[in-house]
């Protein structure tokens, strides 16, 4: 046998030895069969899950009531990592709380390694390298591209048996479904989503919280908006900016970056001078401005506060309809 | 001297036709009538009016004006350096204008914009005298070869300096990205007035340089030998070449190889004679740009591509010839 052959069957070893060696091994497990079609032994009560995408799998950890014992975050180093707006939607961030950032994109593989974890979560968005992450922990990998959001949340919550708690959560949203509808005669009322960044207008098919409470409670939406391919994001041209208008235009800014409303506007105005003399809805006062950290946040209570805010600014008040 | 501007006529005519394509063409279909009218007798109510008036006039300024700044750079360099393949691109004035940008009002978020295109000339600056200081120690000299792979060297490592940086505060850099490509999108009106009076000092500077420039082409003997002063001429034309530079990347970020390309296509017409070299170089850098600008609106709209991804596209095989033909 050749030295590289000896090394080769050293390191399968090492790592066949810290497989073992995983709290997975000790607990009750069951399959399930994640989004790359890879079917998964995971533990059937895990209790130290790494999640490897902050706003998207550890906020809704910490919503269901999970701490995940290591997440991926924004930021440069312990010092200054944040999980992307948990801070806004649950309270919790690594600061206050005994989760270890991960590093960002890609996440540190021995930082993971070091936590002894029993579940790594992760989506294809993440590029640490897959099959390191397998070898230290059952790892669950979920595609955007294959379900929504609010499925993976789903998901989710039967990965760690929060099923229960995930109900109450949807129950409550549904609740304030039904009373924008009771409100607010949805159907009538065109609602627009338009973003704005330095470079560009852009748009997204649904635009995350507030794309999925408009659809829920029936407004109506631009065929712009309608046209994008379901899930996708494109930038708008400026030319083709009153495609994007409606009788309300919703639009968010990144208040994580210290910047508010003016801010938004601001990028409107260098994209397209004069712009709010161009759409109606800005001409009449009728855009409403949300934080991303609501607005974008896979979580119930995000979704609520969307929800809140689309009852408090349409409901019960006069505007001016976009000429149909 | 006043033959070489007998084709002036044609090449400004040419050009206001590629101005006024520019501005009748886009994302939106606007009738000619409309443009017009648009142009005569605005009003700021009509859609049509303001995408003409608002979004596609300011842009066609744009383009010329980054294209003949970058253009006459290009030539200047070429003039002083004596090799070919000089480019404000190429030699890394730049990324150097581009860094300055990125790490003074993106990681120092310093806000006035109004000295935006003085960073910029700084940076191409320290980059032109990096690159010249690293050719110069190099073996042989400061020979095209050596001025373009020092220029390479600094590029990739001031490159890697703002890859880091946007590594380690993705979010905060995500709206640089676009710039970083070159993009006339959203290029703003502000920094436009802040940097055209560097543009035209830096203008007035290459074309009262331009006879010297001639004569140093010739060869430094020569220019001596013509009453040059060699290291003062050089001086001046580096002052106007990083104030061109970098005002135009202040204005629409790096846009590769239009400085090298430029030149190249004047001299075939108007031969080696730097006085007609400059505002040739000028008037169809500001022509070029323009047209790439309306291929970068149409070809896959209503998206739009980065205007320096296409003037990457046909300068780098236009780079590549140049090498084997005249290296």
């Amino acid at each position: 046998m050749n030295p590289f052959s000896l090394r080769s069957l050293a390191v399968a070893a090492a790592l066949a030895a810290a497989a073992h060696l995983t709290p997975a091994m000790a607990q009750e497990m069951r399959i399930i069969t994640d989004d790359t079609g890879t079917e998964v032994s995971v533990p059937v009560r895990p209790q130290r899950i790494v999640s490897l995408h902050d706003s998207k799998l550890t906020i809704p950890l910490i919503e269901l009531g999970i701490i995940p014992v290591g997440s991926h975050g924004r930021g440069d180093s312990e010092a200054t990592a944040f999980i992307r707006s948990s801070a806004a939607v649950t309270g919790v961030d690594f600061d206050n709380s005994d989760i270890t950032w991960v590093g960002g994109k890609p996440a540190d593989i021995e930082k993971i390694a070091s936590l002894n974890p029993d579940l790594i979560l992760t989506t294809t968005w993440q590029s640490a390298d897959l099959d390191q992450l397998r070898a230290l922990a059952p790892t669950v990998v979920f595609d955007y591209t294959k379900q929504t959001e609010w499925e993976i949340y789903a998901m989710i919550a039967d990965i760690v048996g929060a099923n229960d708690k995930l109900a109450v959560m949807e129950r409550r949203y549904q609740s304030q479904i039904a009373l924008i509808r009771e409100v607010i005669d949805t159907e009538t009322i065109m609602v627009s989503t338009l973003h704005a960044q330095s470079k560009s207008f852009f748009a997204f098919n649904p635009y995350f919280n507030i794309g999925k409470v408009l659809l829920d409670a029936g407004f109506q939406r631009p065929a712009a908006i309608e046209a994008i391919p379901e899930g996708d994001r494109i930038d708008v041209s400026a030319e083709a900016l009153q495609e994007f208008d409606g009788d309300f235009i919703m639009t968010t800014y990144r208040s994580s970056r210290q910047q508010y409303p003016d801010a938004v506007t601001g990028y409107m105005e260098s994209l397209f001078p004069g712009f709010c003399v161009q759409l109606h809805a800005c001409r009449e006062g009728q855009m409403i401005y949300l934080s991303r950290a609501e607005a974008a946040a896979t979580s119930y209570y995000a979704l609520g506060a969307v929800a809140s805010s689309i009852l408090t600014s349409l409901g019960g008040r006069d505007f001016t309809a976009m000429p149909r | 001297m006043t033959r070489g501007f007998a084709i002036m006529p044609l090449v400004l005519a040419a050009l206001a036709l590629g101005f006024c394509w520019h501005i009748a063409v886009g994302a939106k279909s606007v009738p000619l009538v409309t443009v017009f009218e648009a142009l005569t007798n605005y009003d700021q109510s009509i859609f049509d009016h303001a995408v003409i008036y608002n979004l596609r006039l300011p842009r066609a300024i744009f383009a010329v004006v980054a294209g003949a700044s970058l253009s006459v750079a290009g030539a200047l360099m070429q003039g002083i350096t004596r090799n070919p393949l000089a480019d404000p691109g190429i030699l890394g004035l730049m990324i150097g204008a581009s860094f300055a940008v990125v790490m003074t009002f993106g990681y120092f978020s310093f806000s006035q914009v109004a000295f935006m295109p003085l960073v910029a000339a700084g940076g191409a600056l320290v980059a032109a005298v990096l690159v010249w200081g690293i050719a110069l120690a190099a073996p042989g000299g400061a020979t095209p070869l050596t001025l373009v792979l020092s220029g390479a060297a600094i590029s990739t490592f001031l490159g890697a300096i703002i890859t880091m940086v946007h590594l380690l505060d993705e979010d905060s850099y995500i709206e640089m990205r676009v710039w970083l490509t070159g993009s006339l999108t959203g290029a703003r009106m502000d920094i436009l007035y802040w940097a055209l009076p560097w543009v035209v000092g830096g203008m007035a500077l290459a074309l009262t340089l331009a006879r010297q420039v001639t004569a140093l082409a010739m060869g430094e003997d020569t220019a001596n030998g013509l009453g040059v002063d060699v290291v003062r001429l050089k001086s001046l034309a580096m002052i106007s070449v990083v104030v061109l530079t970098g005002s135009a990347v202040s204005i629409v970020g790096p846009l590769g190889f239009i400085g090298l390309v430029i030149p190249h296509v004047v001299r075939l017409f108007v031969g080696a004679d730097y006085r007609l070299i400059v505002p040739y170089s000028a008037a169809v850098g500001a022509l070029y740009l323009l047209l790439i600008d309306i291929v970068a609106r149409i070809v896959l709209a209503p998206i739009e591509i980065s205007t320096g991804i296409v003037t990457a596209m046909l300068g780098g095989p236009f780079f590549v010839w140049l090498v084997r033909a005249r290296l």
